[in-house]
């Protein structure tokens, strides 16, 4: 088991296997003590109670992944559909868990990413880009802003003249 | 990005563009109107400073707008001046100043043209981040593969190739005290001189007109680099392949190119003008295939006309390239495929070669423990730039050389090698297998997880078996007897190494001549 110990001093046990998951955490256990905890200086402990849960349910995702059949050879092509039919359904379960995941409030959103950053989960990493990209899409910059706190710093005449750059964006 | 550039030239008319031929760097005059901006007098934003010696480049601080160029600075700039000092990506960014660039900029790799275009206009920090130009070469690669038309900057060439039209120039767009390292050294890489000192050192064994056994015994076999001068001499390419001649002779052929494929003329078109980063890079494994006649201007040399993986005919892995590329293009740090050797034979221009043997991991490079994955993430200007000072004293230092116009490097199997084309370069390489590393090969071809380390072929898993029995086919028995003679090798040294150790200083020192 492997102790991690978040920056308000909460600690949380993960299993080594799942611990492994982080690039971070794998390089860590190599080198410390398996007594002592590992420190994550940048995460608080709800973050790292919501990085934990990902990697968990990874984990476990893992090792529920239906075997892929490679041979192809003509008695084996029933299996070889029922085998694709079921990868298929795991990989739904899984898509619609990490949708239901990502589901949190904007801060817990940039916390997420910079704690999968540091922690270097690829996956993660991945769906949390993948989320606040899906708020700039097919929306205005108005909405863009409103989202992110942005504070518009053009002058008008800039903007004017700036927005008319990109007209062949804004028209379709 | 087109803060510096030179004038465009053709292959064989003047001086060609590159890093060795500049002295001085002449701004060319884009058609587009250039506004100048007053020199900044602060010592801090000033380019001269030398804090870090590193930044003693030979790159000006552009004075000027273009369409993509904007003054970024980086954070040191920020973080050395007074402290009164706001930058301007934070408080542009709103709730995602908090991100730092490289995931911000994963973030906006995500968006088609349309939402990262919409997503510049928010403010002017985020303007900045839009215009990275990196974001918009993968945009015009997958909108419009190998046909577009390059002209100036990747955004700027999305723009013309979506509407018809060049894209308009914001007059009056005032951007200062912005400070991003993750950008500012993408520019720096993409637009500064190579280092004169990163040129100095030359040590690789050159030799000119050796027998093919004396290239075995010192080369070869004890798998050593070298620079062979001399042997393609006959070759009709050196004096045939000017651009005007592969432009006629491959007209209609398209080339891979990065992800995509491309004529001829496309690429010229992009290479005479691009500026960046990592450069695309024609590198194509078909080439004889589809203009034969390139196949007929160039002959291997002798020295490695033993070509064993030609037992399979049709389906041997790829094999020989033709590679072509701008200033600044080049491959970074790497093991060739299927654990073969490879020889490299420049026809035009000159290319920068770094080798590290295959027990020494060059700084900067982290190879998954299976060997599977290799991970770079430096540019080869920013491996320059970070890690090469530290490498030059270890003890196990890298061989280095620069290969010119008909010159031929041997790399031997294993190595790590870097190359970077100082200047517009043409070159023909080949992998292959000889007696003196099939073993390797068939080593290398047998292991468990060959499904993902074989490269150049689509039958990795049965690769091994298929090469094993049409070696048993063609040479009988010659495996064996290479095995024979490699046990009797190791052998061999084993003894030389423990009649090494009977001699110690207690008995005075005595050594047998075996």
């Amino acid at each position: 088991m492997v102790l991690l110990r978040s920056i308000d001093e909460i600690t949380v046990e993960v299993a080594e296997t799942v611990a492994l998951k982080s690039n971070m955490l794998k390089h860590a256990l190599e080198e410390s003590n398996p007594e002592q905890f590992i420190p994550l200086p940048n995460i608080t402990g709800e973050v790292m109670f919501k990085i934990v849960d990902y990697m968990t349910k990874q984990t476990e995702f893992e090792s529920k992944k239906p075997q892929e059949i490679v041979e192809k050879s003509p008695e084996l092509e029933g299996d070889v559909a029922k085998a694709k039919e079921a990868l298929k359904a795991w990989e739904q379960t899984v898509a619609t868990w990490e949708v239901a995941y990502m589901d949190v409030s904007m801060n817990m959103l940039y916390d997420l990413f910079l704690g999968a950053n540091f922690m270097d989960l690829q996956g993660l990493l991945s769906l949390c880009a993948e989320k606040i990209a899906s708020l700039i899409k097919g929306k205005t910059v108005k909405e863009i802003r409103k989202t992110f706190n942005i504070v518009n710093d053009f002058t008008p005449e800039e903007e004017a003249d700036y927005v008319k750059k990109y007209e062949w964006a804004f028209t379709d | 990005m087109k803060g510096l550039a030179l004038a465009a030239t053709s292959l064989s008319t003047q001086m060609p563009r590159g890093f060795l031929a500049v002295t001085k760097l002449k701004l060319t005059k884009p058609k587009m109107k250039m506004k100048k901006k007053k020199k900044p007098k602060t010592p801090e934003s000033s380019q001269e400073q030398d804090q870090d010696s590193n930044f003693a480049f030979n790159l000006k601080q552009t004075t000027s707008f273009s369409l993509t160029h904007f003054p970024i600075q980086p954070l040191g700039n920020l973080l050395l001046g007074p402290t009164s000092k706001t930058n301007l990506r934070d408080t542009g960014l709103g709730a995602l100043y908090c991100l730092p660039d490289d995931l911000l900029h994963d973030i906006l790799s995500l968006l088609d043209a349309t939402d990262l275009a919409v997503f510049s206009t928010a403010s002017k920090s985020t303007y900045v981040f839009s215009s990275h130009d990196p974001l918009w070469r993968s945009l015009v690669l997958s909108k419009f593969e190998g046909q577009f038309s390059f002209v100036h900057s990747w955004k700027y060439t999305y723009v013309n190739s979506l509407t018809g039209k060049p894209p308009l120039v914001p007059k009056s767009l005032k951007i200062t005290n912005f400070y991003s390292d993750y950008l500012f050294q993408s520019y720096l890489c993409a637009n500064m001189e190579f280092k004169p000192e990163w040129l100095k050192r030359d040590n690789i064994q050159r030799r000119r007109g050796i027998s093919v056994e004396e290239f075995i015994s010192c080369f070869e076999e004890p798998n050593k680099p070298v620079l062979l001068e001399g042997c393609i001499d006959t070759w009709p390419a050196l004096k045939k392949w000017t651009r005007g001649y592969l432009l006629e002779t491959c007209s209609g052929t398209e080339f891979a190119v990065g992800p995509v494929k491309m004529p001829l003329e496309r690429y010229f078109q992009y290479s005479d003008l691009v500026q960046e980063e990592r450069p695309l890079y024609l590198f194509d494994p078909k080439f004889t295939d589809e203009v034969t006649q390139l196949g007929l201007d160039y002959d291997v040399p002798d020295y490695f006309r033993e070509d064993l993986f030609s037992v399979l005919g049709q389906d041997r892995p790829d094999y020989r390239w033709i590679i072509m590329g701008p200033a600044g293009s080049g491959s970074s740090f790497h093991v060739d495929p299927n654990s073969t050797s490879a020889w490299n034979a420049v026809i035009k221009g000159s290319k920068k070669w770094i080798l590290f043997p295959p027990e020494v991991v060059p700084p900067g490079v982290h190879p998954s423990p299976d060997g599977a994955e290799v991970a770079c993430p430096v540019s080869i200007m920013e491996w320059f730039m970070n890690f090469y000072g530290s490498c030059r004293d270890w003890e196990k230092r890298p061989v280095e050389c620069v290969c010119r116009e008909g010159e031929v490097i041997f790399v031997p199997n294993g190595w790590w090698h870097l190359v970077i084309n100082l200047e517009e370069s043409i070159a023909i390489t080949q992998n292959y297998v000889s007696r003196r590393n099939l073993l390797n090969v068939l080593d290398f071809l047998n292991k468990p997880n060959a499904s993902v380390l074989v490269s150049g072929t689509n039958d990795r898993v049965n690769l091994h078996d298929k090469f094993k029995n049409a070696i048993d086919v063609k040479y009988p028995g010659l495996i064996n007897l290479l095995k024979l003679e490699a046990q009797e090798k190791a052998a061999k040294q084993k003894k030389l190494t423990f009649w090494e150790s009977a001699a110690d200083s207690s008995t005075g020192g005595f050594k047998f001549a075996l």
